[in-house]
């Protein structure tokens, strides 16, 4: 044999890795271990997808609620391949769930989750929900209509827990409605709690994986093994190619969600969730009155108890179908269900545009005494006066309004130093609407007593 | 006589009991830093909705915008509700906001009803569930007329 080269000799000796991928590889396998297995695989290599696109992202991803659509739409029309990294994360989502559904759906048929592969199963249900929470968190990020929509109605579901609801209502948000706070609790827990807790999952769902190795199928009853290496890697690597290339194709064609800024003004703006909550969203409309904590905590908390109990409530040591009717009659019963509500609801989708709610003329809001909040909020009074408000380091505003006009005012507070070189004053750095403010309040100072 | 601890049984623990109070100083510290929200409390706002004689029997949207204090940022909190004067004069403010899930719900007029988009909700023009899923009836809103104007309290 020949001797392997000093550098590689070097290298196994202090880290053993060759070995270790050794016996990962030749890992021996049922013979009968198929394509059928091939379905958790895939879901590890979209969830790879996921972790990379979301790391692309959060270089460009700012989480304020003026910067967060501006920044995804950067993102989408001047990054190179930003559009693409976008959709990839987007639809990366759906190809995620839909592996995970049938890789779960393959399990509870096969009876996979019996002893000794309890706790694999539970870290299945466990990565279930972290994915869809993911899903979740993730939506309210770029700002826009959907994702707030979608962000409200998940917390008032979450809201209606019995005796803490009001408190978890409020540890979602960060306070009392979507704002600031709480798109930047979103966006920690979608980018550092969550996906650690995935990671970790992940490791023991694979532990727990090669310890106990992939079931053997009852209709093979023989002992023969192969090794996981090259035929089961081959097959795995198939699937993935092609769930890899649908995406792809996916995030090609259709790119990402196309939804307006967030824009609470625009009442004709139709909310609906993305089409992995549409089955329980459905469900909410089944649900009336009193019994809407049925559909929002009872049914939800009886679904995720049936999930995590399913290998205590099967102790059955034969797998076959026949064997165990209760049990998958009530599995093949949800299954149903959750297809069923969900074409349901793409077929009942709303389409388009609502007609929009006519306001009254009338509006609350007053200019005037929005932009004297920001004059009080960026300090002007420090070099102003009007009247005996303030001091007379700067021009004295009093009567400005009689004085100075419209578009004067709003070029120079923005750049004071284009009209006079020499002038001390700052660049008043706001938003344009709180300029126009600004603008709309140093106008109706006319000299007389402000009420 | 038996010992009712070994030497190394007591050892373990004790590592296990310090273990465990770092674990309940970092747990009880994070509780406190994630839980600060649950201490400001929400309070009521009175706001001007605008002039009495701009309303008649009609319900009219409002939309309202309420500067609020959003932990370290500004905004405008957007809130969008009917008022109306029927002819009995006294003011009828509603909640545009339905009681499922949130959803801003629509004034139908061809069937003088309220309509929700999420689940295809109704009310009658007192708030009163038609149909649908929703748990409560749409809130009155507190208001009155001061020199005029119409102001409402929000909490």
């Amino acid at each position: 044999m020949k001797e392997a080269p000093r550098l590689k000799r070097w290298f196994e000796h202090r880290t053993g890795a060759g070995a270790g991928l050794r016996h990962f590889m030749y890992e021996s396998i049922p013979a009968s271990t198929g394509w059928r297995n091939t379905l958790g695989s895939l879901a590890g290599a979209l969830l790879l997808v996921q972790i990379l696109t979301g790391f692309l992202l959060a270089l460009y991803y700012v989480p304020h609620p003026e910067a967060a659509y501006e920044s995804i739409e950067y993102v989408e029309n001047a990054i190179t391949l930003g559009w693409f990294v976008r959709a990839l994360h987007y639809w990366g989502v759906s190809f995620i769930v839909i592996a995970l559904f049938l890789h779960m759906i393959r399990v509870f048929y096969t009876g996979a989750y019996r002893a000794p592969r309890e706790l694999t199963w539970v870290i299945g249900v466990l990565l279930l929900g972290v994915t869809l929470a993911l899903a979740f968190t993730g939506q309210i990020l770029p700002w826009n209509q959907m994702g707030y929509w979608a962000a409200n109605i998940g917390v008032e579901i979450a809201s209606s827990t019995p005796i803490i609801g009001q408190e978890i209502r409020t540890l979602m948000l960060g306070g009392d409605t979507i704002g600031a706070l709480t798109l930047t609790r979103f966006y920690a827990l979608h980018v550092v709690l969550l996906p650690a807790l995935l990671g970790l999952l992940v490791l023991g769902h694979l532990y727990l994986l090669r310890r106990h190795g992939p079931m053997r199928t009852p209709k093979d009853p023989s002992n023969a093994t192969v090794s996981f290496f090259p035929s089961q890697v081959a097959r795995d690597l198939m699937v993935i190619t092609a769930g890899l290339v649908l995406l792809g194709a996916a995030a090609y064609w259709y790119g990402g969600p196309d939804v307006g800024p967030l824009d609470p003004d625009d009442t004709a703006f139709q909310p609906h969730p993305e089409w992995y909550f549409l089955a329980h969203y459905q469900l909410l409309r089944f649900m009336p009155g009193p019994l809407k904590i049925v559909a929002t905590f009872v049914i939800p908390s009886i679904v995720m108890f049936l999930m995590l109990g399913l290998p205590w409530f099967d102790r059955k040591t034969s797998a076959p179908l026949r064997d165990r009717p209760v049990i998958v009659g009530a599995g093949s019963f949800l299954i149903t269900a959750v297809v069923g509500l969900t074409l349901f609801g793409v077929a009942t989708l709303p389409s388009g545009e609502a007609e929009p709610v006519i306001l009254a003329e009338m509006e609350a809001y007053d200019p005037v005494e929005a932009g004297r909040l920001v004059y009080e909020r960026e300090r002007c009074r420090r070099c102003h006066v009007i009247g005996i408000d303030g001091s007379d380091t700067g021009p004295d505003l009093t009567g400005a309004g009689l004085r100075l006009r419209e578009d004067f005012l709003r070029a120079f507070l923005v750049n004071p130093q284009a009209f006079f070189p020499e002038t001390e004053m700052p660049p008043t750095d706001v938003p344009s609407r709180e300029i126009d403010e600004l603008v709309a309040y140093l106008l109706s100072l006319t000299g007389t007593p402000q009420p | 006589m038996k010992q009712l601890f070994s030497r190394r049984g007591m050892l373990a623990a004790l590592a296990g009991l310090v273990t465990a109070a770092w674990g309940a100083v970092i747990a009880a510290g994070t509780a406190l830093f994630v839980a600060t929200p649950l201490r400001q409390a929400g309070r009521e706002e009175e706001i001007l909705v605008g002039r009495l004689e701009g309303f008649g029997p009609e319900f009219r949207a409002v939309r309202l915008r309420i500067p609020i204090q959003d932990g370290w940022y500004q905004r405008e909190e957007q809130r969008l509700i009917y008022v109306r004067v029927p002819e009995d004069g006294a003011l009828d403010v509603l909640s545009g906001t339905c009681t499922h899930l949130s959803c801003t719900v629509r004034w139908n007029d061809s069937a003088n009803e309220f309509n929700c988009p999420c689940h295809d909700a109704r009310f009658a023009p007192d708030g009163t569930v038609l149909g649908g899923p929703p748990p409560a009836p749409l809130p009155r809103i507190p208001a009155e007329v001061r020199d005029g104007d119409v102001y409402v309290r929000l909490s």
